[in-house]
């Protein structure tokens, strides 16, 4: 019994080099699947095909890399700074003048307010995507960016606003702000005039009833 | 060859010679087996047949003492930042760092942790950051290839101003 | 190389009576072997990264140079500019020496090793016994450098190292025995000579016994050599990187360099001893002719050794151990008996011999048939497998 399956032993161990050899050599003649990467575009599958022929695929047009940010459509309701798990993005607005804005799922909607700072931290960012699903108009979104190497930490931020625009929308938003407060000021002085003016009437017509009421007892 | 690194004037030929000298460098980064989490998983796929680390020259090595590169893989604990540390000491010059995701740049998701440190920065010195949660294998090969432009420009013998 | 060597050899005879010359010509021909071992080293470093990918359908190192061809010139740049540690505790004096014994053990191979069927850097009459006894350097350089790193894995290995490469050394030696009574000769150019041009007239297939010796050999310095599937001195699973943990730079590179130049050493040996030299059969021999034979000989077994690594697995310590002792010695002393009654019987019975040899050749082709057509099933199950099975489609 030992000494067949010490023979047994012998036997398979050497059909099983024979035929891991066999398979080893076999790889040699057939193409590596290695895709070369600098050489190769990996962002999609179109462009993977130009100059990679195998089996493998590129990036699915679903791939959470980099967030973008489209100022145009945002509308600075901050759903995505609250939605995102580690606080990486972070939004101050100002008002701005009214106007309508289509979203990027096609609703129309009127953005009253714009960033003035949209900044994400992508060294700290996980490319969850929890903030793309509220944001009401689609204004951030993944793209099937990923190189983004930088040799210093603070320049992992990726920041949306330029120095330009929020110098011009802060200049435009103290504006909107003093124009805001003087309408306000306006308005509450209508109201409050308004309010002073259905007082008086008020007082008059209870002056009125109090004196019909007088004058029937 | 220690006694010549920072040792001499600018010149062409010593610029000449530099530039080959980084181009030693540069194509045969040995790479230190280093994995602590889930980019940890990533990195041993960067070297597998799809992206093929090794077309760059970069193998890995198990020991601290022959690898060129650490790369800083995955969330790194307050209890093993001493080791990072303690590897990093042991890795003999020039040496270089890839901080390899979300967690070792900054903390990531875990910053808030107690037993996170926010940044492999705060105990080595690292040349380039790469974000991702964890990066794509090319990303990591992005990476390789950023230190291998880091690297070439590097001024070795010549003293650094 | 080989004019070189040639033309030194007789500045050799012509003036071996000034002592200036002679050390000057021994002088260049231990440069040239430097050389020529420098390159090979590096060269097969470069091929084995290459076949190892493909083996593992990659690509391996193709950005220095023309397909990466001169990766090996990079690792060499890189290794000459790091930082040369020596750790705080370690026996400065041994670990210094460690690296240089190492290097001498298998550069001293190259003295007596033949480079065709005419060229030796020096014709030593026991030449086999000299490789066997200089390849024991190794083990030293070894041991030293596990015992004065003072770091736990690297004794570890060294150990380790010690007690394998000891152990193996009996059966190589035991496995060369067969073909030294066939031959009745130590010296590689007997060795050569005695062998013919049809691989039936090789030593291999002189009886089953030198056959089965061919195979005990090629195991056995394969673990003398360190190499896979007995590289467990340098196990990064079990031991960090073995005897050579605490070694950077250039020293490293002198480890690298004993242990690739050491393969091409075991390929040689088993051209010349088992796999017939340089010889080529219809009258085609020449000198460079032959030379290019043994070199193609050479380096078909280095790439058998190097295809070795990228298939099988690992051994375990003790399988290690147990395989040599319990096994292939005790085979290895059969097959020396066994070849020394076939010698009588061969001696009574002449016709016995070619017979048996072209038999012995017969299940070689039919072997080797078998492997093809299962490689070629390989092939098309692979690409196969390639096409439907990784897109998802």
């Amino acid at each position: 019994m030992g000494l067949g399956n010490y023979f047994k032993d012998i036997k398979a161990g050497l059909t099983s080099a024979f035929e891991g050899m066999s398979i080893s050599l076999a790889s040699l003649f057939v193409r590596p699947v290695t895709v070369q990467y600098p050489d190769v575009d990996v962002k999609s599958d179109e462009a993977m095909r130009e100059n990679y022929n195998g089996p493998l695929r590129g990036m699915p047009d679903n791939y959470r890399g980099l967030l973008d940010v489209d100022l145009e459509i945002c509308i600075s309701c901050k759903l995505c700074e609250k939605a995102c798990p580690i606080d990486c993005i972070l939004i101050e607005d100002v008002k701005i003048d009214k106007k309508q804005i289509v979203g990027r799922n096609g609703k129309s909607t009127m953005k009253m307010k714009s960033p003035i700072q949209f900044d994400i931290d992508n060294s700290k960012c996980m490319f969850c995507g929890l903030c793309v699903d509220p944001c009401p108009t689609g204004a951030i979104v993944h793209t099937n960016e990923f190189e983004f190497n930088r040799s210093d930490r603070s320049q992992l931020i990726s920041r949306f606003v330029k120095a330009d625009d929020r110098a011009q929308l802060k200049v435009r938003g103290a504006e909107i702000a003093i124009e805001d407060a003087k309408a306000k000021a306006e308005k509450a002085a209508k109201k409050k005039a308004e309010a002073e003016a259905k007082a008086k009437e008020e007082e008059e017509a209870s002056k009125d009833q109090s004196e019909a009421k007088g004058t029937k007892e | 060859m220690k006694s010549l690194v920072n040792h001499f004037e600018d010149g062409i030929i010593l610029t000449n010679v530099d530039y080959a000298l980084g181009l030693g460098r540069a194509h045969s980064l040995w790479y230190m087996l280093f994995g602590l989490a889930c980019c940890g998983i990533e990195m041993m796929q960067t070297g597998g047949p799809r992206t093929d680390l090794d077309r760059f020259g970069a193998v890995p090595r198990a020991t601290p003492r022959q690898s060129d590169l650490m790369i800083v893989a995955g969330t790194v604990t307050l209890k093993m930042a001493e080791r990072v540390k303690l590897l990093y000491g042991q890795m003999a010059e020039p040496r270089y760092v890839i901080s390899m995701g979300s967690c070792s740049n900054s903390g990531g998701l875990f910053q808030c942790g107690y037993s996170v440190l926010n940044g492999v920065d705060k105990v080595i010195p690292v040349d380039v950051y790469l974000p991702g949660c964890p990066p794509r294998p090319e990303a990591l090969a992005s990476a390789i290839i950023d230190v291998q432009k880091k690297v070439v420009r590097e001024p070795h013998l010549r003293k650094n101003v | 190389m080989d004019i070189l060597i040639q033309t030194i050899g007789d500045i050799i005879n012509a003036d071996l009576g000034s002592p200036l010359a002679a050390f000057i010509a021994l002088l260049l021909v231990s440069l040239a072997i430097l050389g020529f071992m420098s390159l090979t080293a590096g060269g097969l470093s470069f091929i084995e990264r290459r076949v190892a990918g493909r083996m593992q359908s990659r690509i391996g190192p193709n950005r220095v140079g023309p397909q990466g061809i001169l990766q090996f010139m990079a690792d060499g740049l890189k290794c000459a500019q790091k930082e040369d540690l020596i750790p705080d505790g370690a026996d400065r004096l041994l670990f210094k020496l460690a690296p240089v014994l190492c290097f001498i053990g298998v550069f001293g191979t190259f003295a007596v090793l033949p480079w065709g069927n005419g060229f030796f850097a020096s014709e030593l009459n026991v030449g086999l016994l000299y490789l066997m006894s200089v390849t024991s350097l190794v083990v030293i350089g070894m041991l030293m450098a596990g015992w004065s790193s003072n770091n736990k894995w690297s004794l570890l290995g060294g150990m380790r190292s010690a007690a394998q490469m000891v152990s193996y050394e009996i059966p190589v030696a035991l496995s060369l025995l067969p073909v030294i009574l066939l031959c009745g000769s130590l010296s590689f150019k007997e060795l050569i000579g005695a062998q013919g041009a049809m691989p039936w007239d090789w030593n291999i297939l002189n009886s089953p016994f030198t056959f089965i010796s061919f195979f005990i050999f090629f195991l056995a310095a394969l673990a003398e050599g360190n190499r896979t599937p007995f590289d467990i001195p340098e196990g990064e699973s079990e031991l960090v990187a073995g005897y050579c943990t605490e070694y950077s730079g250039l020293r490293f590179v002198f480890f690298f360099f004993a242990e690739w130049a050491n393969l091409y050493v075991i390929g040689a040996v088993a051209a010349a001893v088992f796999l017939g030299g340089g010889h080529l059969p219809f009258g085609l021999e020449s000198d460079i002719v032959s030379l290019l034979v043994f070199f193609a000989k050479s380096f078909f077994m280095v790439f058998i050794i190097i295809w070795l690594r990228w298939t099988l697995p690992r051994f375990r310590v003790d399988q290690m151990m147990t395989l040599c002792w319990k096994t292939l010695i005790p085979l290895s002393f059969v097959m020396l008996f066994g070849q020394a009654i076939t010698l009588l019987i061969y001696h009574e019975l002449t016709f016995l011999q070619s017979i048996v040899s072209l038999v012995l050749f017969a299940i070689c082709v039919l072997v080797g048939v078998k492997f093809v057509s299962r490689v070629l099933v390989n092939i098309k199950e692979q690409k196969y497998k390639m096409m439907h099975t990784l897109t998802g489609s």
